[in-house]
């Protein structure tokens, strides 16, 4: 009711306003009052389909909380996959303020998500056909019960932000210690706090784009990383466990290596003794007859990239060259004097 | 309302005209929120084939505490030819190879031509004759607080911009050097631009410090709120000298400041650096800065404000007021300046209150005052002219006297007055042995006893612990010296660890007239930089009650506490004598600062000689006598293991080096 109150208040005040704006006498006001009313009350439309979830943790560093969203009327509630989950009493309280003990329907923990399922009817939701893919510099709302601010019937929080990047957290291999590597909305808001993991990331028209990723910092830089894990990469296993099917997995990164990789000896490639931890893999000499002579690699020259794959010491070139199989070619980059070089290796007879 | 708004508002009117076919009020705003990010999005698109991806080879694995990446960052084009500007931080790991992602898509490598080590900007040239989109730039004058602001970066893709929004905070940042954002700024795209709505480049995202110098000073600010970018617009005329590969460095004068409080105080010279620009333009100790570059300079930090930018070669006009008269000079600022030596003439002074001179407690022998044949028991009333009341005035009136000319002093010896040239020479690192006592009288008698014994050191806001312990003989008219021990982390939630504290410095508070201060790290995992604050607010807070010398306040610690003395000797020297450093390195990336003739420090360090740690131990022995600081260096090697501190010789050593801190 209220809400409707103020509706019409504001079409009347935009009514009011046109004809000032048509006299070029228009004030800053009712601009102002048109750009907080389309995201206010668009979060409150938001906001009853956002729940907290409490379990396990409690524990130093360990919050026993996180968040979570609706995705049927019926009670099924999308959140990430974590030791929270791992308890025998899983409590859901949604945004109405009622508490439910929830049972996990399925998960699939190499996506980190999850599905509970709460014992409830005409439940708010999102309608997961009605999910958005984001692009960079769009406008994002981030929503969860952060730092588990909100209790009972007290809304969830809502911050917001800009896609900052969409990318996948493979391309930095060793950067990120998650079981996930797939695609992923960068996000400029400090969304990844304490008791976030498992909210909604949606755009400004309040369309479901993301689940919040976990707490995760680069083993690189040691820069904390905002993100969202995308819809998209999760429908099937959705499905999968909405339909209480077995969840077909893919196989994890391990299984993807050939069982008979490329090797350096293989390629008739000699490095510079590995002696530091990060030793540059600089080639001593070339095996005569080997592929890489072929390909004229020479002594001095400094192995780059894998593919694609910037590879900054010797371990990270034998770690890449695992993921090729000893038959497929091999295209590498090196470093000659000052020019850069495209190589491709292994070429059939 | 402007003209402007206006303008904008017959926008919002005709896209109101537009959505009222829809009859809904709802998507009307909805529109305005689209519009505004599609003109972020224009923006982006815009200045996008200006940004390139770097990515750096090999190098240092960890810089200071920090881990560096190998990997990629961000660099923006600035000539159409191949120059390109990034941050220093993206290179502070010293990569062996440079690889660059032209908006093209080809891969270069490059190579960094100079630097600006005052915005701490790179200079680099891709070894390519592709031809490069050169960005718009707007001048910062034209800025204004509260418009929009979009930081730029290339770290996750070669192809895409990385994009945070946010507005601009501050258009005079970092003493002039920097515009502030609320974007969020980080490696992610320091050496990216960052630019307004339509697209222009205000500056070259970097971290900054006002306080820390170096490539990582700032980045702990990282996506904070708090981020600065770096205008070109004063760097363009230095462009051409860049590419020569000459770095640009911070013009330096070569002044002292008296007073520590930079918002209220006024610039007047405390002291003159030797052989500096200052020196060279006439300026003088007691020089009042009421005007440079045009700026009137009512308060030090105006000054501060209107050097910052400036870079070493530039000439700056000064108007200084000497007595009643204002004269007007024009220096040249350096880049450089020779250290500063502190002078020495080898004495001990008696640390009786005294108000007509400075009474000789010990003569070193072999010092100049000992070739003079001055004696213990002397009286110093003269140096040169001056009159000198105590030993503080003696030490900093000898501080600014010109190393090259020779000290007259005048000495009372009972009935006889003599004049005594001699020429100083440097602080002594050797520790004397026993010295005789520092006090000739009895200590005023006290109404009120002052509380001596454990007392607690409460700080409200902090999660630290501290205790402070007053010997029994305590006098507030005697200042006493400050053992501030930082203990090691987690180390003062056991009982043990204070009691022990307490017994090792128990005796030497009690013989030498020491207050015992211990401060403990907030968190259990390690002292973190920021605390050397909290530090001096304990000391603040003991200095609230009892009356300290800060000449003999020395910071220590063992391990983390020890180069937690560092840092906290550093940035608060005015209340800070001396540093004692036990098996404690420097932290990494942190640079002492250079010596001040007003604010002396003594270093003494001690670690095992032969200890695996030793070769960077030595190390920093070494760079601080680079500095002319006098270090007083200890083998700590274990001749027998023992529970008890108190037997180890370099805590007998420090001891006895602690009695000599006052040393003139």
């Amino acid at each position: 009711m209220i809400q409707t109150i103020k509706n019409n208040r504001l079409s009347k005040r935009i009514l009011a306003s046109l004809v000032f704006a048509i006299a070029l006498l228009l004030t800053h006001s009712s601009q102002t009052a048109l750009a907080e009313s389309s995201l206010s009350s668009l979060i409150k439309e938001v906001q009853p389909k956002i729940v907290k979830i409490y379990g396990a943790g409690g524990l130093k560093g360990l919050e026993s909380y996180q968040s979570g969203f609706l995705i049927s009327a019926q009670g099924h509630v999308l959140t990430a996959w974590s030791y929270v989950l791992d308890s025998s009493v899983i409590t859901v309280v949604t945004d109405d303020g009622r508490r439910f003990i929830a049972e996990i329907q399925g998960a699939d923990p190499r996506l980190e998500i999850a599905i509970l399922k709460i014992e409830a009817e005409d439940l708010t939701h999102f309608n997961l056909d009605d999910s958005v893919a984001l692009s960079p510099s769009e406008r994002v709302l981030a929503f969860s019960n952060l730092f588990s601010i909100a209790t009972g019937n007290e809304p969830s929080s809502v911050l917001h932000g800009y896609v900052s990047a969409v990318t996948e957290l493979k391309a930095k291999r060793s950067a990120y210690r998650t079981t996930y590597k797939g695609k992923v909305y960068i996000v400029d808001a400090i969304v990844n706090n304490p008791g976030a993991t498992g909210g909604a990331l949606t755009n400004q028209q309040g369309q479901l784009a993301g689940v919040l990723g976990k707490e995760l910092r680069s083993s690189i830089n040691n820069i904390w990383l905002n993100y969202s894990i995308p819809i998209s990469e999760m429908r099937d296993s959705i499905e999968d466990i909405l339909a209480e099917r077995s969840i077909n997995r893919r196989a994890d990164e391990e299984m993807d290596k050939p069982s008979q990789p490329i090797t350096l000896p293989k390629l008739g490639i000699v490095l510079l003794p590995d002696i530091l931890n990060k030793t540059p893999p600089y080639v001593d000499r070339v095996i005569a007859g080997s592929t890489a002579e072929k390909s004229n690699i020479q002594p001095n020259d400094l192995i780059i990239f894998v593919g694609s794959m910037l590879v900054s010491s010797q371990k990270e070139l034998r770690e890449e060259l695992s993921y090729i199989d000893q038959d497929d070619l091999v295209q590498i980059m090196v470093l000659r004097g000052d020019e850069l070089v495209d190589v491709t290796l292994n070429e059939a007879e | 309302m402007t003209t402007l708004n206006k303008n904008s508002i017959t926008k919002f009117a005709c896209m109101l005209l537009i959505t009222l076919g829809a009859s809904s009020s709802q998507l009307a705003a909805q529109d305005l929120n689209q519009l505004e990010q599609l003109a972020i999005q224009a923006a982006v698109e815009r200045v996008a084939p200006s940004l390139v991806q770097i990515e750096t080879l090999g190098g240092l694995e960890k810089v200071g505490e920090q881990l560096v990446a190998s990997g990629t960052c961000t660099g923006t084009v600035v000539t159409a030819d191949g120059y390109i500007l990034s941050s220093a931080f993206n290179f502070a790991q010293k990569p062996t190879s440079i690889l660059v992602t032209l908006p093209s898509g080809k891969r270069t490598t490059a190579k960094i031509i100079a630097r600006d080590q005052s915005r701490m900007l790179v200079l680099l040239k891709v070894n390519s004759d592709e031809q490069l989109t050169v960005p718009d730039f707007i001048e910062r004058e034209k800025l204004q607080v509260g418009q929009w602001t979009i930081a730029l970066g290339k770290t996750f893709s070669p192809d895409t911009a990385n994009v945070s929004v946010g507005v601009l905070s501050a258009v005079n940042r970092v003493w002039g050097k920097a515009v502030q954002t609320d974007a969020k700024i980080s490696p992610n795209n320091y050496g990216g631009p960052l630019v307004d709505i339509h697209g222009r480049v205000l500056g070259i995202l970097v971290p900054l410090s006002p306080q820390a110098k170096g490539e990582l000073a700032g980045s702990d600010w990282y996506d904070s709120g708090i981020g600065f970018a770096v205008p070109i617009d004063g760097l363009l005329a230095r462009f051409e000298k860049m590419k020569e590969g000459t770095d640009l460095m911070p013009g330096l004068l070569g002044i002292n400041l008296k007073g520590a409080d930079i918002v209220s105080d006024p610039a007047e010279i405390g002291a003159v650096s030797y052989n500096s620009p200052a020196q060279k333009a006439g300026i003088e100790v007691g020089d009042v800065i009421i005007k440079m570059n045009g700026n009137s300079i009512v308060r030090q930090a105006q000054l501060k404000h209107t050097l910052g930018p400036l870079y070493s070669g530039e000439v700056v006009k000064i108007s200084v007021r000497r007595e009643k008269k204002t004269i007007e000079l024009e220096v040249e600022l350096t880049d450089k300046l020779v250290p500063f030596v502190h002078p020495f003439i080898g004495i001990l002074p008696m640390r009786d209150a005294s108000a007509s001179g400075v009474v000789i407690r010990y003569v070193y022998p072999d010092s100049p005052a000992a070739n003079a044949k001055i004696v213990a028991g002397d009286l110093i009333t003269k140096l040169g002219e001056k009159q000198i009341a105590n030993s503080s005035e003696l030490r900093s009136l000898l501080a600014t006297h010109d190393p090259e000319k020779s000290v007259q002093l005048t000495i009372q010896r009972g009935e006889e007055s003599l004049q005594i040239e001699l020429q100083t020479s440097t602080l002594p690192e050797t520790i004397s042995e026993d010295l005789p006592a520092a006090f000739a009288n009895d200590a005023a008698e006290l109404a009120e006893k002052p509380q001596t014994g454990e007392l607690e050191i409460k700080l409200q806001e902090e999660a630290n612990k501290s205790f402070a312990w007053v010997p029994e003989g305590y006098n507030p008219s005697r200042p006493a010296g400050v053992i501030l021990w930082h203990a090691a982390p987690g180390a003062l939630e056991k009982e043990v660890t204070k009691k022990a504290l307490i017994k090792l410095w128990k005796e030497p508070c009690e013989k030498n007239n020491l207050i015992l201060l211990v401060v403990g790290s907030a968190n259990d995992s390690g002292w973190s930089r920021t605390e050397a604050d909290v530090v001096r607010k304990c000391l603040d807070q003991l200095s609230n009650s009892y009356s300290i010398d800060p000449i003999r306040t020395v910071a220590t610690g063992k391990k983390s506490g020890g180069s937690m003395s560092y840092l906290v000797a550093f940035k608060h020297r005015e209340v800070i004598g001396a540093v004692a450093a036990i098996e404690a390195p420097v932290p990494r990336g942190t640079t002492p600062p250079d010596a001040d003739p007003l604010n002396r420090l003594l270093f003494f360090t001690a670690y095992e000689d032969k200890g695996k740690d030793a070769t960077k131990f030595a190390g920093i022995d070494k760079s601080l006598r680079a500095m002319k600081y006098s270090v007083t260096h200890v083998d700590s090697t274990k001749e027998k293991e023992s529970e008890d501190n108190s037997d180890k010789h370099e805590y007998k050593q420090l001891i006895r080096w602690i009695d000599s801190l006052d040393r003139i």
